[in-house]
């Protein structure tokens, strides 16, 4: 299929290089040590805040559980994923310009359907697979420490966090196909965060924007999503943010002089 | 009748207000080796690129064997290396001609013997198993020629090979290229007309986005006006000027300059200038140390219709 002529041999070469350059070590590695310390923290927090002497009761963390590991693991992996997240996308078509090897590339007999749709999919791979091992270690460390949960659970865990970070890889990845140099990539990808960040803070236009998926996160380990949180409509308008940005790199990456 | 590969009609490239090219007509016989030559910003890579598939033209055609440039059937039959292409370097050697030659379509069973073979050619043997970010300038050149060889392509495109190469590498690198004479229909672009003019069998002379003339190197070698140096005993001073003033007056002579002691003489009349040029210095009283002929340059070149 000419569309998509290439696309093999680059994914392989993307995967490649996502292990040679540590990305997906480091992402993955991040990730891990957040699915382990959430529950840690949250277990040995009241120790670890006696050991500064006696509190207040006023102030005091009161009783820490559960539903706090789930709470403050799903904050964690979607903020520090969605950086990770802009960080892997920004030099994804930019780098290479930057680099002087998208000529060298895009002279073969490649599509650049394939080039830009392999530069995507192993965005999502890393994250993807960072994001599986984030939650495991914590699906492991709270059952440890706090009693077992649901696996089925988890697994619906980490998918809504993984739509929640390919978001901002998405709109990091149109940026990196807008502008020539990873930099600029990044600040549309920090300006698409903040934007998020901010369009969530109105109750009324959280369910529209990704970062209610982490609520949602939250919410499926424990009572189940509750009739405050509209999941579908978050879902679908998440994953239409991941499809219009990619639609509108490809349209302009088609056509664009190299 | 000739086997017409690449075929440019009326291909025209603005960037803004920038005309890069600018309706070239060009054709490109099967098996020869072409040479673009100009200055930097005549148009030479921006062609390149067109040929690439890297550039879409702003007007006209540029076909590959009757395929729209650009399109993956057309670049299935070229092998490119551009200007300013870099190669990845957290790659090794071998890594980077077997992604070349598995983006070209080499098959599994023969990808091996391939890819030694083209190492072999290009003397890459020992930097096969290295980092390309660990290899140095001019082997990484040869790399990026083998990366672009590997798949075994028709058509070889090498823009600027020997750029920035000391004269023992750029020697080296104009050979190699040489070898690949007859191998493929080579497409070579440099600034330099010494680059091409013991490589190529034609030669398009490019400024502006334009080309000037396109011709056999004999016939732009023949157009091309002689240059004669003439190293004299003399410092400078007012007897140099004597005999600048005096070639000046001569018919043949097109034009003089002067760096110190060395003249540097342009002619129309080879025989007049072997048998008076030396004559004309010494007659002045201005001893002659050295005197040699050289290639003249492309700018001096007269492009317009030949006399019948």
């Amino acid at each position: 299929m000419r569309l998509m002529s290439g696309y093999r041999e680059l994914l392989e070469k993307e995967v490649i290089e996502a292990w040679r350059t540590h990305r997906l070590v480091m992402v993955a590695a991040l990730y891990v040590v957040l699915g382990i310390a959430s529950p840690l923290i949250i277990r040995y927090l009241p120790e670890l805040q006696a050991l500064f002497g006696p509190v207040d009761e006023e102030l005091g963390l009161g009783e820490l559980g559960l539903p706090d590991a789930i709470d403050l693991v799903t904050r964690n992996l979607a903020q520090f994923g969605s950086i990770a997240a802009v960080l892997l996308a920004m030099g994804a078509v930019a780098g290479e310009r930057e680099h002087g090897t998208l000529g060298l590339v895009l002279s073969k007999p490649v599509s650049r359907t394939a080039f830009l749709a392999s530069k995507f999919v192993s965005i999502a791979m890393v994250l993807g697979l960072a994001t599986a091992l984030g939650v495991v270690a914590m699906f492991l460390y709270s059952g440890l420490l706090f009693g077992p949960t649901d696996p089925l659970a988890w697994a619906q865990v980490a998918m809504l966090l993984l739509l929640a970070v390919l978001v901002p890889a998405a709109i990091t990845f149109l940026g990196s196909v807008l502008v020539g140099s990873s930099l600029g990539a990044a600040g549309i990808g920090v300006a698409g965060l903040v934007v998020l960040s901010l369009g969530s803070t109105l109750p009324t236009a959280n369910p529209l924007f990704s970062t209610g998926l982490a609520e949602i996160a939250r919410a499926v380990p424990l009572e189940g999503i509750g009739p405050d949180l509209d999941a579908p409509r978050t879902i679908m308008v998440s994953i239409g943010l991941v499809v219009v940005s990619l639609l509108l790199a490809w349209a302009r990456f088609r056509r664009s002089d190299v | 009748m000739t086997d017409t590969v690449i075929a440019a009609r009326g291909l025209t490239k603005r960037f803004g207000k920038v005309v890069a090219l600018d309706g070239i007509d060009l054709n490109v016989a099967r098996g020869t080796a072409f040479g673009l030559v100009g200055p930097p910003g005549a148009g030479k890579s921006t062609l390149i690129r067109v040929l690439a598939g890297l550039v879409r033209p702003t007007a006209g055609t540029l076909t590959i064997d009757g395929a729209k440039a650009g399109s993956v059937q057309s670049r299935r039959r070229l092998g490119v290396v551009l200007e300013d292409a870099e190669l990845y370097g957290w790659m090794t050697g071998r890594e980077v001609l077997a992604f070349a030659a598995d983006l070209g379509g080499v098959q599994d069973d023969g990808m091996t013997g391939r890819i030694d073979a083209t190492a072999g050619q290009l003397r890459l043997e020992g930097v096969l198993d290295r980092r390309v970010s660990a290899i140095d300038r001019p082997t990484c050149d040869r790399l990026a020629i083998a990366q672009a060889l590997v798949g075994d392509p028709e058509i070889l495109v090498l823009d600027e090979p020997a750029l920035g190469l000391d004269p023992d590498s750029r020697r080296e690198m104009l050979g190699f290229v040489a070898a690949l004479r007859g191998r493929a229909t080579v497409v070579v672009a440099s600034r330099r007309f010494a680059d091409v003019h013991g490589l190529c069998d034609r030669v398009a002379l490019m400024d502006a986005g334009r080309i000037t003339l396109e011709a056999s190197i004999a016939e732009v070698r023949a157009r091309m006006p002689s240059v004669y140096v003439v190293q004299t005993g003399s410092a400078g001073g007012l007897a140099l000027a004597g005999v600048v003033a005096r070639l000046r007056a001569e018919p043949w002579v097109t034009d003089v300059s002067i760096a110190g002691g060395t003249l540097r003489v342009a002619v129309s009349d080879d025989e007049r200038a072997a048998r008076e040029l030396v004559q004309a210095v010494v007659s002045i009283g201005v001893p002659v140390i050295a005197f040699r002929q050289e290639h003249g340059s492309v700018d001096q070149l007269d492009t317009g219709p030949r006399p019948a």
